[in-house]
């Protein structure tokens, strides 16, 4: 399938996983490939949402970071509770590193969203095969960034409506709008 | 009773106090180990005498403390 995709499609999924990747999330969603679609350098896709008032940064305002990983504090009662003496630990590294160096030390630990790539959603995937179906319905061989938007829209998924809603438009006018920008730019 | 005397009398039943010394021992261990591979490498140990200290691989270490990550 990815093998249709124009170059600026494929944009649209790199700038999706790296707002994933960002925000520390696991997966890629609906609400990425929107981001995505915001993004890009390509009309059939960014001018209507531009026109509707959606960008990649408002977009971007509705989507959560994912909470921070827990354990990124050291806790001392916790740790008298178990017996081990956390200031004696702390007189002990900075007589060696100096004030204040256990404190500040940095956690080299890899986050754990870091490690692998986000995974598309069954929705994310749902709307890729949107976005091919229309694609083959408007009789067009290359898959752009217009018609992931428009499959998207098709998707009817709660999160990228509220989006659209969220900015006075409808999913109708948005769609029309792509249809208008794709069989312009045909 | 201060909260220090209630975690100690909580510290082997309660499991939010229990796993939040975990969590505090593992955070522990990943600032004292930068702190010493740093000291190791400025010493000029090789990577290859501070794996074999810490038990893992040179690679590993290397990774994890090579390059861009020193002191960041």
């Amino acid at each position: 399938m990815f093998e249709r995709f124009s170059e600026e499609s494929r944009a649209v999924l790199v700038e999706a996983q790296d707002l994933a990747v960002e925000l520390g999330s696991h997966y890629l969603t609906p609400m990425h490939l929107l981001y995505g679609c915001a993004q890009v350098r390509d009309e059939t896709a960014g001018r209507p949402l531009r026109d509707a008032g959606i960008t990649g940064a408002s977009i971007r305002r509705q989507l959560p970071r994912a909470t921070e990983r827990a354990g990124g504090q050291v806790d001392p009662d916790a740790l008298r509770a178990l017996g081990v003496d956390y200031d004696g630990m702390r007189a002990a590294v900075e007589k060696t590193f100096g004030p204040g160096a256990l404190e500040s030390a940095p956690d080299r630990r890899v986050p754990a969203a870091r490690r692998r790539k986000p995974r598309f959603t069954p929705e994310a995937k749902r709307a890729l095969e949107l976005t091919l179906r229309v694609t083959v319905e408007l009789h067009d061989g290359r898959i752009r960034p217009g018609h992931i938007l428009l499959g998207l829209l098709r998707l009817d998924d709660d999160y990228v409506t509220g989006v659209v809603a969220g900015a006075g438009a409808t999913v109708g006018a948005l769609s029309a709008g792509a249809l208008i920008q794709l069989s312009s730019a045909a | 009773m201060t909260s220090t005397d209630l975690a100690a009398s909580a510290g082997s039943d309660d499991p939010a106090v229990g796993l939040r010394a975990v969590a505090s021992l593992r955070l522990l261990a990943e600032r004292l180990e930068s702190l010493q591979v740093d000291r190791a490498r400025d010493l000029g140990w090789s990577w290859s005498e501070i794996a074999a200290e810490l038990g893992v691989s040179k690679q590993a270490v290397h990774q994890k403390h090579g390059g861009n990550a020193k002191r960041g």
